[in-house]
């Protein structure tokens, strides 16, 4: 069994990538059940800590699989990574140094580093200036990831405003609130502009 | 909000900075090792990461650059050591 960081969702819910949504539901159900703090299945075989992890792995999976669009998307996004693409539908924020198809050169992925000015001068939070404030305060993405449990994932398609990415909204407000918290900036007003970006352009 | 003068939050921004490289371009950061071109392949992006950390850190704090270059070497770099490069 390979690690729950190098499972996709598939092999998170134990199912098969054609699996219809009932399965989806079901394999749910029984992982859920499984890896509750009380089950007696898996009492004393995993610590708190990791039964927290891989029923937060589970959510994520389901949260994804169980709705058309965003598995389409994932599903998308597995097909490149086998064709060699960089995309990473896995949840790891920072992909180990193994065994992976030829090397291109191609540019840096990483999203277009804006320099503007830390605080948003028009009071919108997108992106980008969420990036800008986290580096100001020195704060890394994995540590924002470890306070608030949200996937860095998650975290970096938020920076990056890669909204197709993202689950479904009432997710993603839950995730900003956290950020916002962790960066000590005003959650409403996160929550508020950067919705509406994502409500606006995501649909597009 | 003003500049950095501290010299423990300026190292904590530098670390910062070359951290979200490692998060956003992870594979280019693993082939620049591997192929020994690391800071050319990411020129653009640590340049952006100096201009940066020069934009909120304190001229005339002592060390500066040092402290930028050492985060450099000690995330981009030593922070990589399981990459198989001959550069080790």
């Amino acid at each position: 069994m390979r690690p729950l960081s190098d499972q996709n969702f598939y092999e998170t819910l134990e199912i098969s990538s054609d699996a219809t949504l009932q399965t989806v539901e079901r394999a749910y159900r029984i992982a859920r059940a499984t890896y509750h703090p009380t089950s007696a299945a898996t009492y004393s075989v995993f610590s708190e800590e990791e039964n927290a992890e891989i029923l937060r792995r589970v959510e994520e999976a389901y949260a994804v699989l169980s709705q058309e669009r965003l598995r389409r998307e994932y599903d998308a996004r597995l097909r490149r990574e086998e064709l060699g693409d960089t995309a990473r539908p896995t949840r790891e924020p920072v992909p180990q140094p193994k065994a992976r198809p030829v090397p291109s050169p191609l540019p840096s992925p990483q999203i277009e580093f804006d320099l503007g000015p830390v605080e948003p001068e028009d009071g919108v939070y997108d992106g980008p200036a969420l990036r800008r404030i986290r580096m100001s305060r020195g704060v890394e993405l994995e540590e924002i990831s470890a306070l608030t449990k949200v996937n860095g994932f998650y975290l970096q398609c938020i920076e990056a405003n890669r909204y197709v990415e993202l689950p479904s909204p009432v997710y993603v407000k839950g995730f900003l609130r956290e950020f916002a918290k962790c960066l000590k900036i005003d959650p409403h007003r996160v929550v508020e502009t950067y919705m509406k970006q994502f409500l606006e352009r995501g649909e597009a | 909000m003003g500049r950095i003068c501290d010299p423990l939050r300026a190292r904590r921004m530098a670390r910062v900075l070359f951290s979200d490289i490692v998060v956003y371009a992870g594979d280019q950061v693993r082939i620049g090792l591997e192929k020994d071109d690391l800071l050319e392949r990411l020129k653009l992006d640590i340049e952006r990461a100096r201009v940066f950390y020069q934009q909120n850190v304190d001229p005339a704090l002592p060390d500066a650059e040092r402290i930028f270059n050492f985060a450099l070497v000690d995330v981009l770099v030593a922070g990589n050591r399981r990459v198989s490069t001959a550069i080790w």
